[in-house]
């Protein structure tokens, strides 16, 4: 009986670990595109730009951004690490933007997956995921690390 | 009814005071909310922004690492940062101004104010020849949470005073709108006193109150002229009973005067009729007897005693009005009196001071010339012997008078000419006032008045249509007033007025 108990015990942790696995990886967002873009590469500034709603053009390609609203920690990353303002500071610069410039602020998409559709369909378009989430995925390419934990 | 338990300004200011005792805390917290993420959202803009530049910097310095401490420090002096740190390939290159104390805590804050060390962190990579070092920013809450709890300080003072402002406010209403309540409290109570000259016009700004109180106030001018209305009807009906009392008074002493009239005027033809054949027969018997007889003296005796008693008799013939009908014309009253008076004086001793004011023009009147003088020789000795002592003054006068209502129904409205005759006398009471018309009615001893003056002055004025009023008072005199109606046709011989007034 005390065999039985204790056997159920250690796979009942071994089943737990095995499932808050993901939660001990480490957790990074990386800046994506299409596979096919022709983007290798972006600075911290151009990623900042692009996300302001500034015009960004690499390689003869104006760059299309797309915010990914999947979660609230990719959301607190985007603000803290990306755009580095407050979410109202932000809200009132890309109300400037549309209001005195006629531009719009970057799309927000509420899922991983439609960000990757996205990226599948633009060669243009930028966007940012959780790394675990684009790996297995050949349609897009991770440029670099925006932040990690 | 609910029970009386608060004051208008006592209810008032609770209902204030409730109001503002959920309003306020709401309020307060509503604006701590908006004053924390007001500055908690300034604060990590410019946590953001410094940590951005920061990071720009390093990434395109690709100096060493002393360069990278003097940008950490630039970064520390000029931003509210107080940890700085760039973890390069797993070494660590910090700022020379970080604390000696201060351990990195290894987490990153999204919020502000979200650990007990009051240090908000930032973890940002950065771009390092080929690989990524992670940029360590630590940022003190501490002065932003200070200028919070200030501001919020200065809130709860700003609320606190405005709510000491808005009880003030309320107990000054409720105290200026109760003394309005209580000023028409009092009235009111006044009037239900039957005190109704206070105005119920209120001085208030109010409308509901300034209308409520012009309200009241024409109500009360309508209890007013309602009140007074009845006090009238009140005074007019006490009048009228007092009249009609009067009249019923006077009613009867007519009827009772007439009725002894009537009486005594039968008696007296009666007696009339008997002495006739005993003054005839004793006069016929006197003729008859010889001068020596001894029964002339008897005879002149019956005869003296029936002459006297026919006198008596026409007096009271006189009295009821039937010793026959006056010769009613237009005479000269002044004169008849001025007559009467000359008459007067000779029978009246010196001690009597007779007064006489008979100036002024006087129409005619309707009367008996001879039956006129003798009721002013009769009133004049009437006032006489009322005289203590015998000695007196005795007033005589003539006025124009002209009644337009009838005064207490005691003289007809017409125009008339007033003979006045007053005395300082003893005067008389009541009971002998309702009595002194009455035949044989006297105060005086038995055996000094017949007590047939005064009905004879009755008896005469009825027949001239006059009305006598009597006025006296125990102790200071009496005044007969006889209105003779003025006659419509000029007088038969007219006279000069008499004298101006003088003392005969």
């Amino acid at each position: 009986m005390v065999r039985r108990s204790r056997a159920l015990l250690l796979l009942g942790i071994g089943l737990w670990l095995g499932l808050a696995r993901p939660a001990f990886a480490e957790d990074r967002l990386v800046l994506i595109v299409n596979a096919e873009s022709r983007v290798t590469a972006l600075t911290s500034i151009d990623v900042h730009k692009l996300f302001l709603g500034l015009t960004v053009v690499v390689s003869e390609l104006r760059l299309h951004p797309f915010r990914n609203d999947a979660d609230e920690l990719m959301n607190r990353v985007f603000f803290q690490n990306i755009v580095s303002m407050s979410e109202s500071v932000y809200d009132r610069r890309m109300l400037a933007l549309t209001l005195q410039q006629g531009r719009t602020a970057p799309p927000v998409l509420h899922s991983t997956k439609e960000v990757l559709d996205a990226l599948a369909e633009d060669p243009a378009a930028v966007s940012f995921a959780w790394a675990a989430d684009v790996e297995r995925d050949p349609r897009v390419k991770a440029l670099r690390v925006l932040w990690r934990r | 009814m609910a029970p009386l338990k608060a004051s208008i300004t006592t209810r008032i200011t609770l209902v204030v005071l409730g109001i503002h005792a959920v309003l306020l805390p709401a309020l307060y917290f509503s604006l701590g909310i908006v004053v924390s993420n007001s500055f908690a959202d300034l604060f990590i803009q410019n946590a953001r922004t410094v940590s951005r530049n920061l990071a720009e910097q390093i990434e395109s310095e690709a100096g060493d690492a002393r360069r990278v401490v003097e940008i950490l420090d630039l970064a520390m002096l000029h931003s509210e940062s107080v940890y700085a740190e760039l973890v390069d390939s797993g070494t660590s290159i910090r700022s020379s101004l970080n604390s000696p104390n201060l351990v990195w805590p290894g987490r990153e804050d999204f919020e502000f104010e979200t650990g007990t060390d009051y240090l908000y962190c930032i973890v940002l990579p950065v771009a390092r020849a080929g690989h990524v070092a992670e940029l360590r920013l630590g940022f003190d809450e501490r002065p932003t949470a200070d200028q919070i709890r200030l501001a919020m300080r200065g809130t709860f003072w700003a609320l606190a005073a405005y709510l000491g402002v808005a009880l003030t406010a309320a107990i000054i209403f409720g105290l200026r709108l109760s003394r309005t309540v209580v000023h028409l409290t009092r009235v009111a109570r006044r009037i239900a006193s039957g005190n109704y000259v206070e105005s119920l016009r209120l001085g208030t700004s109010v409308r509901e109150l300034h209308e409520l109180g012009a309200d009241l106030e024409n109500m009360r001018g309508e209890l007013v002229g309602v009140n007074e209305r009845l006090r009238a009807e009140i005074g007019e009906r006490e009048r009228s009973e007092t009249r009609r009392l009067e009249l019923e008074r006077r009613l009867q002493h007519r009827h009772r005067v007439e009725t002894v009239g009537t009486l005594a005027g039968g008696i007296a033809h009666e007696i009339n009729n008997a002495l006739l054949p005993i003054m005839l027969l004793a006069e016929s018997a006197l003729e008859d007897s010889p001068s020596d007889s001894p029964a002339r003296a008897d005879l002149e005796q019956i005869l003296s005693s029936a002459r006297r008693a026919k006198e008596i008799v026409a007096k009271v013939l006189t009295f009821s009005r039937e010793a026959g009908v006056a010769k009613l014309e237009a005479i000269d009253l002044p004169t008849v009196v001025n007559e009467a008076l000359r008459l007067f004086k000779l029978l009246v001793p010196p001690t009597v001071e007779v007064r006489s004011d008979l100036a002024g023009v006087f129409r005619p009147v309707m009367a008996d010339a001879a039956l006129a003088v003798q009721l002013v020789m009769n009133l004049c000795t009437n006032g006489y012997q009322a005289m203590p002592h015998q000695a007196g003054v005795l007033t005589v006068a003539l006025r124009n008078e002209r009644v337009r209502l009838a005064d207490e129904a005691e003289v007809p409205a017409g125009d008339y000419i007033a003979l006045v005759v007053a005395d300082n006398g003893h005067g008389m009471d009541a009971a002998t006032l309702e009595r002194i018309f009455e035949p044989f009615f006297t105060t005086r001893e038995v055996g000094s008045g017949s007590g047939l003056g005064l009905a004879v002055v009755h008896g005469i004025a009825e027949s001239f249509g006059a009305t006598i009023v009597v006025d006296s008072e125990v102790g200071h005199g009496t005044t007969f007033k006889v209105y003779f109606p003025v006659a419509k046709t000029p007088a038969t011989e007219p006279q000069p007025a008499p004298a101006a007034p003088g003392v005969l």
